[in-house]
């Protein structure tokens, strides 16, 4: 699939936008501080109803302090527009049109705290989460070089993002997992404190095992279909005979989890916290037989982070039948001429891909011919000439 | 916000007001409160009477737990209802959904909510004990119509627990409802499907009895 046109306003520093994309690959070019990293964010919210950067969704709006106030009116839901609103309320808009197999669709978002809606084609989604999968995107930032040494909730997410594009019903049962989890975890803390009677717990222990075994089972099978690709590519990308294998360690095994939480009920309650579930899992990585947290050089670790995004966008294409979209921020200035080049050879045909860089001499000499230049200068995108300077 | 500034302090207060019901922003509430200034007096008369009305003479059934003007509402007393099977929901306006669908015959039960140590509600605060002294009288099956909701769903998980020991058939309606619905938005067709294709939780002692895929003709 791609994105065949961008409108929106309200995002970070970005004037308002109206961009044509580029089927293969659009390069966003511009200083630091530019808003490169800000169109990327966009794309993202568009897909996903959430920032690739932060948990606190309202960073992304426009500050409106006085002298940063770029665009001057954000487009009001037709139903919720006050007779006296004043012209320019804090809030962002997006609307995409984009391509795929089974044909053209209209996405927008408005986001106005608290309220936060999106439509498809025009018609208003009465749950946001039905967005996903609308607009389907990989993102691959240097932050995510993180994802092999970093914190395990790193790994869970790449799981989580991957799968849930591609499966409404895995993203449906996450929502509700994290829901019980919530319920259950101030349940622990009630029954500690005497407030609420234990028995009730049974209940909660219940729903946790039946959707925290539906996470565990497509997990399962997720992370057993990437792994050979992961090797594959790791072995063509590091030019390296060493072997990656990735292993699915959940918190828990499905016909365990009853027995586990028996086991730690009396420290769960004194914790007032869930142990035991799928919230603990765990993918572990070991680069010929090492433990790659451990061991791996910083490089390889990087290499590693690289061939898991590529795999996780094969992953969407077998699983949904086309590819989604590419987000690459930054990461060129990152790689050697070597892991260069084999990225940007590995960008299948049609894989639209949206790449950022402050330094453009990071791309030259590499085989970008048929892509889109946009340059980002202070909040404004626009698009260049078609070449990247030599 | 709107700026209330503008508008006079008695259009503003009826704004706000207006604004804090369900499903009216801020553009409807300013847009029924013009409508409200532009209406004969006597018309808002009787709008003014009938919100007051409402709340003064709608009780609670108290067999049921639903709306009614009187000691036991419409389904209770309608004796051609069949009343071995009970049908559980969460709020009253969930029997008024039911009801629309039309192809529920039996009697209800209204817990007033569902279990949520997040907001506070634990299962004392409903109306368990109400709907346990009911199961004396012959019950042949219990309908969970609670909403698919996390917590609709351990509050059927909290009742089959409860009622499991007392031989009685537990259904519970599944299919065609969207995942984590709710029930009183629902539409009529895909509530009717949800009430026939019920799935059996408990058949305690029918285990060769007439209960297939569906619960009952
Ligand atoms: N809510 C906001 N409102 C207005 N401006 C913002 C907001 N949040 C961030 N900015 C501005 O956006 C700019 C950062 O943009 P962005 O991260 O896209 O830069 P970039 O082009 O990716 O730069 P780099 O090359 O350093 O990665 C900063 O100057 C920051 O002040
Ligand atoms: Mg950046
Ligand atoms: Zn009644």
């Amino acid at each position: 699939m791609y994105l065949r046109k961008l409108k929106g306003m309200g995002v970070r520093n970005l004037l308002p936008l109206e961009l044509e994309f580029n089927p293969k690959i659009n390069l966003f070019l511009g200083d630091n501080g530019a808003g490169k990293s800000n169109l990327l964010e966009a794309i993202y919210f568009l897909a996903t109803s959430r920032s690739f950067r932060t948990n606190q969704d309202q960073e992304m709006i426009q500050s409106t302090a006085p002298g940063r106030y770029y665009s001057d009116k954000v487009p009001v839901a037709a139903d919720h527009q006050p007779a006296n609103l004043p012209d320019y309320q804090p809030g962002i808009y997006l609307s995409g049109e984009v391509s795929a197999v089974d044909g053209d669709s209209k996405i927008e978002i408005l986001y106005q705290p608290p309220r936060k809606e999106a439509k498809i084609n025009g018609k208003p989604l009465s749950r946001l989460i039905d967005l996903i999968g609308h607009l389907r995107v990989v993102l691959f930032s240097v932050e995510d070089m993180a994802v092999i040494k970093g914190g395990p909730h790193l790994r869970r997410r790449f799981m989580d993002i991957s799968i849930s594009q591609t499966d409404p019903v895995y993203l449906n049962d996450l929502q509700r997992y994290i829901r019980i989890l919530k319920q259950r975890n101030r349940l622990l803390g009630e029954i500690r404190d005497r407030i609420e009677q234990e028995d009730l717990l049974d209940t909660f222990d219940e729903s946790l095992v039946k959707t925290g075994n539906a996470l565990i089972n497509k997990r399962r099978s997720m992370v057993s279909e990437i792994n050979p690709l992961v090797k594959g590519i790791y072995q063509e990308i590091g030019g390296s005979q060493k072997e990656v294998q990735l292993e699915y360690k959940p918190g828990v095994e499905e016909d365990d989890f009853l027995n586990r939480l028996r086991a730690k009920r009396r420290e769960e309650i004194r914790r007032g916290v869930s142990l035991v579930g799928p919230h603990r899992d765990e993918i572990a990585f070991t680069l010929d037989g090492m433990n790659a947290r451990a061991f791996a050089s910083e490089g390889e670790a990087r290499t590693i982070a690289i061939c898991l995004r590529l795999a996780g966008l094969e992953y969407i294409y077998q699983q949904s039948g086309e590819y989604p979209l590419l987000l690459l921020d930054d990461v060129f200035s990152e790689l050697d001429e070597h892991r260069k080049q084999y990225l940007i050879n590995s960008l299948q045909a049609d894989v639209q891909t949206f790449i950022t860089t402050a330094d453009e001499h990071v791309l030259k000499d590499l085989p970008l011919a048929n892509s889109s230049v946009f340059r980002v200068e202070k909040g404004e995108v626009v698009s260049g000439d078609r070449k990247v300077a030599k | 916000m709107p700026r209330a500034t503008i508008l006079p302090p008695s259009l503003a207060r009826l704004v706000n007001e207006l604004s804090k019901l369900p499903t009216v922003g801020p553009k409807t509430a300013h847009r029924l409160a013009f409508h409200i200034l532009n209406t004969h007096r006597e018309e808002v008369g009787k709008l003014a009477q009938a919100l007051l009305e409402v709340k003064d003479k709608i009780h609670f059934c108290r067999l049921c737990g639903g709306f009614t003007e009187q000691e036991f509402c419409a389904v209770c007393q309608d004796e051609t209802r069949e009343k071995s099977r009970i049908c559980v929901v969460e709020h009253s306006s969930d029997i008024i959904a039911i009801e629309r669908a039309g192809n529920f015959k039996g009697l209800y039960h209204v817990l007033g909510g569902a279990i949520s140590p997040l907001e506070g509600i634990s299962p004392g605060d409903l109306r368990i004990k109400e709907l346990l002294a009911r199961l004396d009288t012959p019950c042949q099956e219990i309908i969970l119509a609670t909403n698919l909701s996390v917590e609709g769903e351990a509050t059927a998980l909290y009742l089959t627990r409860l009622i499991k020991p007392l031989r009685i058939k537990i259904t519970r309606i599944a299919h065609g409802l969207p995942v984590g619905g709710n029930l009183e938005y629902a539409d009529e067709v895909t509530l009717a499907k949800a009430m026939e294709g019920r799935r059996l939780i408990s058949d305690f002692g029918m285990r060769n009895a007439d209960y297939t895929q569906h619960g009952h003709k």
